[in-house]
């Protein structure tokens, strides 16, 4: 084994999906594949082909400094939970949650909300449309894409304007969504060909801003 | 028999007593008994004269002691010093870490197998032994002078100035090592400027990371080989005394074949699986430094592999690490190693970065100095120790206890054969 | 009466003396040491400890001294002994009362009785007893008056000291600030008592509590400010008070007289929500039917009380996109304030109507009694109970597809509103051509959607297959109006274009889906027209009603099949780099800021408060207290040494060490000795 591919095993980005003990963490099986294929599609930064799942009480969840939390049903975080992902973020590591119900009257988005404002000891705050997250790559001058559930209609009803997040200095440390991308990002990559404009591009932006921030 | 053997006792010891008092009246001279180090009043009160006067000292004595003593010399009264426990050769510096997370590193040169022990105005600091020359003390700013104790030495100095710290340029590819060494210097305070490449006509920029200035910018932090098409601007950036240091990916690149500190070697795996407080490098793989050019320095070895190497190019100064992916050490690090990564990297700059002295440095005039050598100060101002010129207190005694001693042996001795002659009653 | 009779007599009345005479000395002794700590506390203010222990110190000296005195007495018990001290203070018996008392005088008792006789002692030794008793009385008189000539209030200072009474009420200039007590009274729902402490420069105690401070009010007038807000002053009697609040944050209040100052720095302790740990059920768990009964068992603890317990579940039905949620709060119970407490339940899951598929989350919850920040609310892990499906075990293998129909644009009905909208508010702004092109770019679109929901229509009511390509390209519709397409609907569909486009009973769900998509249509027909003309706000409207009827097609038509997928494997090296990079730019970074120079400077600072410690010592303390101050908010772990370092100083004790480790602590890093490396620099 050369030292390039031994360095891929060690340094490469490797999409996270972090499981946890109550609730669907494994509602959007599809996006890993997604997210990975247009990281590659769209940069040169050295991916893995598969995604990983770590649970989170689990010290192998710092291994991955970007980490996807999703699901439909209540979360509850254990006390262990809860401690690694307040150490998961104040070293330096960043979750991106998404509601998978759309919906800010869902048990999701409560319980997701309630249990991250206890770990981090703070709510989330509605992060500016102008942030570097959306223009660390593509550019979203209006904030957060739209998906098609907000413009569907379906969940809630609502286009959220904003994403939600728990900032450790000016660095993003959870960012929280309640415009459902893994409904969004969920589908095999070779259906990308299918769409006029990709909208996993924001994805895109989510992984460099990791990376670089 | 036994009344004999008294007597000869008691004649020995006043013979003794008697020769110990006519050799030292031969040898007086104006002796001064110097308890502190600063005997400026102490010396002033004497008068000027020809009779070369003896310093007898236990301790070192302090630059304006030995200065006001020399400038007696020049002016015709001289003097001789001595020791009788001896002053250990020590020298003590005290230099800025280079680091902005501030602190002062202090270099102590002691005997081997003395103990040192280092201490400022606010209480003691930490005491090392010496194992080979010396030691190196890395301490926060000290509360006034920091002062090196060995067996009754002490040298004196105080913390240097230092200027604000040029910027670093980090240039890499996008990537977690990346990503948490620019973080890690700029939260510990190292402006840095950055190009992180995400694909190749696309870079997240920071600052002018093309402006290799060394008015302007103090390290290059070159990773990967994604530095190659500046190898020849950070050369002559190095040449002219810029900083260099080079990941382990971009010292295999041939573009920096010419400044590196060695070749790469065979890629090793960690030697741990988990980071430990202790040595959390083992657990990080290691590209070793082999083949070292002529000048190169090793800084640090895993066991007998050379993991950081340094070397200096012109003007300025290379650093070689040959440790990757050191952000696992950070993240999945025990309590502290978001810290510790910090203070590494932030010291690994520091060590390429050129001299940080400020001018202000240079005017500054403090009764202390930033380093002291006390044992090759006094020589050098009195001469070298007279052996005469001593207080007789190597055994912890005070000055003339042999003589008391002669005198009480004497006595006890005629006392006795005394007693003895009138308990058997002769005259 | 014999003479042994008369020196019995004697006797008594010297033992009553002595007695009372040692009581006097005592007494004496202890009301003196209270007149002379009493007179040094009135010019000196001496610490409560002192004065706390003057009472007992007096006591002790009483009995010191009535002791002495009965043992300087001699044995008075002893009738000899007794007789001799009557010989010295009567000579005129000429020693026959001893001679008779001894046993050897028996023999001529009639002769010594009769001299005896002759004399009468008893007077003299009765002056003799009691005239030493002069001295003592008129010490303790003295002490008597000593303590009742001192102010109101100093005696009650030595014989029963308190904290607080070091505030003496008095007149005249003065510095108020010189001495300060302190009393915290907690909130009421914490059940802890007040305490008061005397010059306090700190106080730590839970948010919320009243902390009033009195000193005495001499001199000029005394000022508050807590962190730059004015804390009013009171004054009662000849003291001032001054009341604050326990802040949620630490908080320095500072109070000025003159050219006197004094800092308090208020350490608040939070109270802590309750722990709770659910021990039943005790793992996660699927049950084949939802019958039986669930045993829930929970413990909690709290710093100050819990007030009530519970616990808390929520039952989720449904799957993939359409879950509904219950929530139920059961076996509430009060706990009385304890600090511990158990709690237990349970559930008789058939009669949450449970069906399969159905999950359980049940945790515990319980609540303190906080009434100053809300109760604090703890709850314990959640156990997920599941019921399990019939065919649970049958899977269905599904190949991911491409998105339906419906999905397949980003641009929606509801994009395209978005759009209108933002350009129906840019009005102002924009150029009129500017305006009008951007208005018929959202026509265009409008009217593409328009066709693929007419293809969509056609399709299905027609059975044949959806044309790729745009519809108007069809020639099946090309020239089709919409009302003639709405007619055709119509006529497929055999209902009556007046009905009302609502799902009504008995329709075939075709009906039912097509219904509204035809609204749709003729909505969007509309809509396209008004943006073709620049008149987006007559537009909007049309859209609204598209935008609803399309979502009440999708509403009727939504039905998932979902399977776990493939695990999908990106060939990274087929896909690197082919996706379009038309709004791919660089992007710049902005530094992140220095963890670091916090501590350093608090460093920097704690060295120049050590550094005039000792000229200047209570600047140095109150710069010690106001970094510890901030420390309590910024880093509460360094603030911990600090506050000893203070509470040494305070007490004028040595704080050399606690300074030194304090120090360390702010260091952060402890010093380390290496061997000096071969290039003079780190690492």
């Amino acid at each position: 084994m050369g030292a390039r591919a031994m360095t891929r095993t060690a340094s490469t980005f490797t999409f996270c999906t972090v499981q946890y003990e109550s609730g669907d963490w494994d509602s959007a099986p599809l996006v890993p594949a997604n997210v990975i294929d247009s990281v590659a599609r769209y940069t040169s930064v050295e991916v893995n082909p598969t995604g990983v799942v770590v649970p989170l009480a689990s010290a192998d969840l710092l291994r991955y400094p970007l980490a996807y939390l999703t699901g439909h049903l209540p979360v509850r975080f254990s006390g262990s939970e809860r401690d690694m992902l307040r150490s998961y973020v104040m070293r330096g590591g960043m979750l991106f949650v998404d509601d998978h119900n759309h919906d800010v009257d869902g048990v999701f988005h409560k319980s997701a909300n309630e249990e991250l404002t206890r770990a981090l000891g703070a709510p989330l705050k509605a992060l500016a449309n102008t942030h570097a997250l959306y223009s660390c790559f593509f550019k979203f001058p209006e904030g957060p894409p739209t998906t098609g559930h907000e413009l569907n209609g379906w969940g809630d009803n609502l286009v959220h304007k904003n994403l939600f997040a728990h900032l450790v200095g000016d660095r993003i440390g959870v960012l929280y969504s309640s415009k459902d991308y893994s409904s969004e990002w969920g589908y095999h990559p070779d259906n990308k060909r299918f769409l006029s404009v990709d909208n996993t591009r924001f994805a895109v932006n989510l992984v460099v801003y990791a990376l670089t921030r | 028999m036994m009344e004999r053997a008294l007597r000869a006792v008691g004649v020995v010891s006043v013979a003794v007593l008697v020769v110990q008092a006519w050799r030292g009246e031969g040898a007086r001279a104006p002796m001064v008994v110097v308890p502190s180090r600063s005997a400026v009043q102490l010396l002033a009160s004497l008068p000027l004269s020809s009779d070369t006067l003896a310093i007898a000292t236990d301790t070192t004595l302090d630059a304006r002691t030995t200065a006001w003593l020399a400038a007696r010399r020049d002016a015709g009264a001289p003097a001789r010093w001595g020791s009788a426990r001896g002053i250990a050769p020590t020298a003590v510096a005290l230099e800025p870490s280079l680091d902005p997370g501030g602190g002062v590193r202090a270099l102590v040169a002691a005997p081997v197998a003395s103990t040192v022990r280092l201490a400022d105005s606010a209480g003691v600091i930490d005491s090392a032994v010496i194992r080979t020359s010396g030691a190196s003390f890395a301490i926060a700013t000290p509360v006034g002078a920091a002062v090196a104790g060995v067996s009754g030495t002490s040298a004196r100095a105080r913390a240097p100035l230092v200027r604000a710290p040029r910027s670093v340029i980090v240039l890499a590819r996008a990537g977690w090592d990346a990503k948490f060494i620019v973080a890690a210097l700029e939260e510990r305070g190292w402006p840095v400027e950055a190009r992180i490449i995400v694909r190749p006509d696309t870079a997240v920029v920071q600052g002018a990371p093309a402006r290799f200035d060394t008015a302007r910018v103090a390290v290059v932090v070159a990773l990967d080989a994604s530095a190659a098409p500046q190898a020849a601007a950070i050369g002559a950036f190095v040449r002219s005394g810029g900083g260099l240091v080079l990941g382990a990916e971009a010292s295999g690149n041939a573009a920096f074949a010419e400044l590196r500190a060695g070749a790469n070697g065979v890629r090793q795996a960690p030697l741990a699986i988990a980071v430990s407080a202790a040595s959390p490098r083992r657990a990080l793989p290691l590209v070793p430094i082999d083949q070292l050019v002529a000048g190169a320095v090793a800084l640090e070895r895993r066991d007998d592999l050379v993991a950081v190497a340094a070397r200096r190019v012109g003007a300025g100064r290379v650093l070689q690490v040959g440790f990757e992916d050191s952000w696992r050490w950070r993240m999945t690090g025990p309590d502290g190693a978001r810290e510790a990564h910090r203070r590494w990297w932030a010291s690994l700059v520091a060590s390429a970065s050129p001299d940080a002295l400020s001018e202000a440095t240079q005017t500054v005039r403090s009764a202390v100095s930033t380093w002291d050598a006390p044992l090759a100060r006094m020589v050098a101002d009195l001469g070298a120790p007279d052996p005469q010129a001593t207080i007789p207190t190597s055994s912890g005694e005070p000055a003339g206890t042999s003589a008391w001693w002669w005198g009480v042996l004497a006595l006890t001795a005629l006392l006795g054969e005394w007693a003895s002659r009138r308990l058997r009653g002769a005259p | 009466m014999s003479a042994l009779e008369r020196l019995a007599r004697v006797q008594r009345e010297l033992t009553a003396a002595v007695i009372t005479g040692s009581v006097l000395w005592g007494a004496s002794t202890a009301v003196a040491l209270l007149a002379v700590v009493a007179v040094a506390d009135r010019a000196l203010t001496l610490p409560l400890e002192l004065r706390s222990a003057t009472p007992w110190l007096a006591a002790l000296a009483a009995v010191v001294a009535a002791t002495w005195r009965v043992r300087r007495a001699g044995p008075f018990a002893n009738p000899r002994a007794v007789a001799l001290w009557v010989e010295r203070t009567e000579p005129a018996l000429r020693y026959a009362l001893v001679t008779r008392v001894d046993p050897a005088g028996a023999a001529s008792a009639d002769a010594l009785e009769r001299a005896i006789a002759r004399v009468a002692f008893e007077e003299p030794a009765r002056r003799a007893a009691w005239r030493p008793l002069l001295r003592p009385a008129a010490a303790l008189a003295a002490g008597v008056v000593v303590l009742f000539a001192l102010p109101a209030g100093a005696v009650a200072r030595i014989a029963r000291p308190a904290a607080g009474d070091i505030i003496k009420a008095r007149r005249g200039a003065g510095d108020a600030l010189a001495h300060v007590a302190v009393t915290v009274t907690p909130p009421a729902y914490s059940g802890i008592a007040p305490t008061t402490i005397d010059d306090a420069s700190r106080v730590s105690a839970l948010v919320g509590s009243a902390v009033r401070v009195v000193g005495a009010a001499v001199g000029e007038p005394v000022a508050a400010h807590a962190d730059s807000v004015r804390v009013q002053l009171a004054e009662a009697g000849l003291k001032w008070t001054a009341d604050v609040t326990m802040p949620v944050a630490p908080s320095v209040v500072h109070f000025v007289q003159g050219t006197h100052e004094r800092l308090l720095l208020l350490e608040p302790r939070a109270d802590s929500a309750p722990t709770v740990s659910l021990t039943a059920p005790a793992r996660d768990s699927v049950l084949k039917v939802a019958t039986g009964t669930l045993r829930l068992a929970a413990s909690a603890r709290d710093d100050i009380g819990l007030d009530h317990g519970a616990f808390e579940v929520v039952i989720s039905s449904g799957e993939g996109e359409n879950f509904r949620f219950r929530t139920l709060t059961i076996a509430r119970a009060a706990l009385g304030n304890a600090r511990t407490a158990t709690l237990g339940g349970a559930i008789r899951l058939d009669t949450l109507k449970l069906e399969p598929g159905d999950l359980l989350h049940v945790r515990a919850i319980a609540l303190d009694r906080n009434t100053v920040g809300g109760p604090g609310l703890g709850s314990s892990e959640t156990r997920a109970i599941r019921i399990a499906r019939a065919g649970e075990y049958d899977s269905v293998d599904v190949d991911a597809a491409p998105p339906p129909e419906e999905r397949k644009g980003v641009i929606s009905e509801r994009m395209l509103i978005l759009l209108a909208e933002k350009l129906e508010k840019q009005r102002a702004q924009l150029a009129r051509e500017a305006f009008v092109g951007q208005a018929r770019v959202i026509a265009r679109d409008q009217n593409t959607l328009r066709k693929q929901v007419g293809n969509i229509i056609f399709s299905r009511l027609s059975g044949d297959p959806v044309d790729e390509k745009e519809g108007d390209d069809d020639p099946k519709r090309a020239n089709m109006t919409p009302e003639q397409l709405l007619a055709a609907a119509n006529a497929a569909t055999e209902a009556a274009g007046a009905e009302p486009l609502d799902f009504a009973g008995g329709e075939s769900p075709v009906v039912n889906i097509n219904r509204p998509l035809l609204e749709a249509y003729n909505a969007m027909w509309e809509a396209g027209r008004e943006l073709g003309v620049a008149d987006v706000k007559r537009a909007l409207p049309h859209m609204y009603v598209a935008l609803a009827a399309i979502q009440k097609a999708r509403s009727a038509e939504r039905v998932y099949l979902r399977g776990r997928p493939k695990d999908a494997v990106v060939d990274i090296a087929r896909v690197r780099l082919s996706g379009k990079s038309d709004i791919i730019g660089p992007s710049s970074r902005l530094p992140r800021g220095n963890l670091d120079a916090a501590a350093i400077a608090r460093l920097a600072r704690f060295d120049v408060a050590l550094g005039i410690l000792g000229t200047r010592p209570a600047a140095a303390t109150d710069s010690l207290l106001l970094l510890r101050a901030e420390l309590l908010g910024a880093a509460p772990t360094l603030a911990a040494p600090l506050g000893d370092a203070l509470d040494q100083l305070r007490a004028g004790k040595d704080a050399t060490e606690a300074l030194i480790a304090a120090r360390r602590t702010l260091a952060g890093v402890s010093a380390h000795a290496a061997p000096l490396g071969a290039w003079g620099r780190a690492p």
